[in-house]
């Protein structure tokens, strides 16, 4: 399957097959980044079933590199886990060191017999699974799980899919969320007033841009990002993307912690794409984006992962 | 102020509002990631038509380093 939108979702056949996740593709390299993710939650004759995905698929140069992981999880009829599998086809970002067979056990002796719901007393931050896509992932299907129940909802679906690619003065990123048959369309485009500066690890340093945001097909809103350093480019960006969130939020009719959503990635996807755009060097360029990957997913001075066997 | 300030952060951390207490840590107790904290800073802002630059966000510790700053910043 060509991943270039939202795809279609048959949710029934989600739990049989996971096929759906690792035959998908996306060769369009204009696209520096691709993620697609989702949860599917149906209701079995003792419990549920619950499937997550996360599948990344990146662009960077020399660096073309796709990274799915799906976890599933049988739940009892109160919502307690009793089985947590990650999909042997599953692969992380750092290759060889992400260990999903170590990594689905230490889950399972973290997780099992513990509330879907209450993942976060168990799971509050990537390092307590030792992987951020599965703590992405797991924390999706936790509030996902409690969205439906909160609704009387006993199953149910949403996916997302996000896009991004350069221009010629900055990027524009492209998002689709689906939960529940819903849908609703966000589009980001930053335009560069003046090159951002790239610092230590190659990532920008300031940034001075136009955003302009369409939701739905709509002018949403348009501000100035000005930063002179690289946590004010952050907080910018958390900024921006934060705000997309909230008019998310309210299409949905969604309150609280939801967190299935890559609206917490994007700064990340946003600050790769920029110093892909801007990185020195041709042949070297995958080399110093995979740094940058690793910083994003570890900060300054830590080991690349936090998985086994690196 | 600061009751509504108390609700913001219990929709972005998900805990309880009777759980938050001035000296509540908003990594530390709340769990809260760069995201939420921007995401507490947008909502403030948007409630209160207030501004919180940037270079505070580092002193944004506990509940109470929240009312502080805004309280500082916007002379409320």
């Amino acid at each position: 399957m060509i991943l270039n939108g939202l795809p279609h979702l048959d949710p029934a056949s989600v739990k049989f097959d996971h096929s759906f996740v690792f035959d998908a593709h996306n060769y369009n390299r204009k696209q520096l980044i691709t993620r697609w993710r989702g949860t599917v939650v149906e209701r079995t004759h003792l419990g549920y079933a619950v499937t997550g995905w996360q599948k990344s698929i990146y662009h960077f140069g020399g660096l073309n590199r796709e990274v799915p992981i799906l976890v599933s999880m049988l739940l009892d009829e109160t919502g307690r886990i009793r089985s947590l599998k990650i999909d042997e086809r599953s692969e992380g970002s750092q290759g060889r060191r992400c260990d999903f067979a170590c990594l689905e056990t230490l889950c399972g002796e973290k997780l099992i017999g513990t509330p879907l719901t209450e993942l976060g007393s168990r799971v509050s931050s990537a390092p307590d699974v030792k992987c951020l896509h599965l703590f992405e992932i797991l924390s999706a299907c936790a509030s996902f799980f409690g969205t439906l129940a909160a609704r009387n909802l006993t199953e149910g679906s949403e996916q997302e899919y996000i896009a991004i690619r350069p221009e010629r003065d900055g990027l524009v990123s492209d998002s689709t969320h689906e939960i529940l048959g819903q849908r609703d369309q966000t589009q980001v485009r930053l335009e560069y007033r003046t090159s951002p500066r790239l610092g230590r690890e190659n990532l920008a340093e300031s940034l001075d841009a136009a955003v302009t945001v369409r939701y739905n097909g709509e002018a949403a809103f348009a501000e100035e990002l000005h930063a002179s350093d690289f946590e004010s480019v952050y907080a910018q960006l958390n900024r921006l993307f934060s705000k997309c969130h909230h008019r998310e939020k309210a299409f949905f009719g969604l309150k609280g912690r939801v967190r299935f959503f890559n609206s917490p990635s994007m700064v990340g996807l946003v600050l790769l794409t920029i110093s892909h755009s801007f990185v020195p060097g041709l042949v070297s360029r995958a080399w110093r984006i995979e740094k940058i990957l690793h910083y994003l997913q570890t900060g300054y001075g830590k080991n690349p992962c936090k998985g086994f066997g690196g | 102020m600061e009751e509504k300030i108390k609700e913001i952060l219990s929709e972005v951390s998900g805990v309880p509002l009777a759980e938050l207490r001035e000296d509540t840590r908003l990594v530390g107790d709340l769990g809260m990631s760069s995201f939420d904290l921007a995401d507490t800073v947008v909502s403030v802002e948007e409630s209160y038509g207030v501004k919180i630059p940037d270079e505070r966000f580092g002193e944004l510790e506990t509940v109470a380093d929240i009312l502080r700053v805004i309280r500082e910043e916007n002379a409320l």
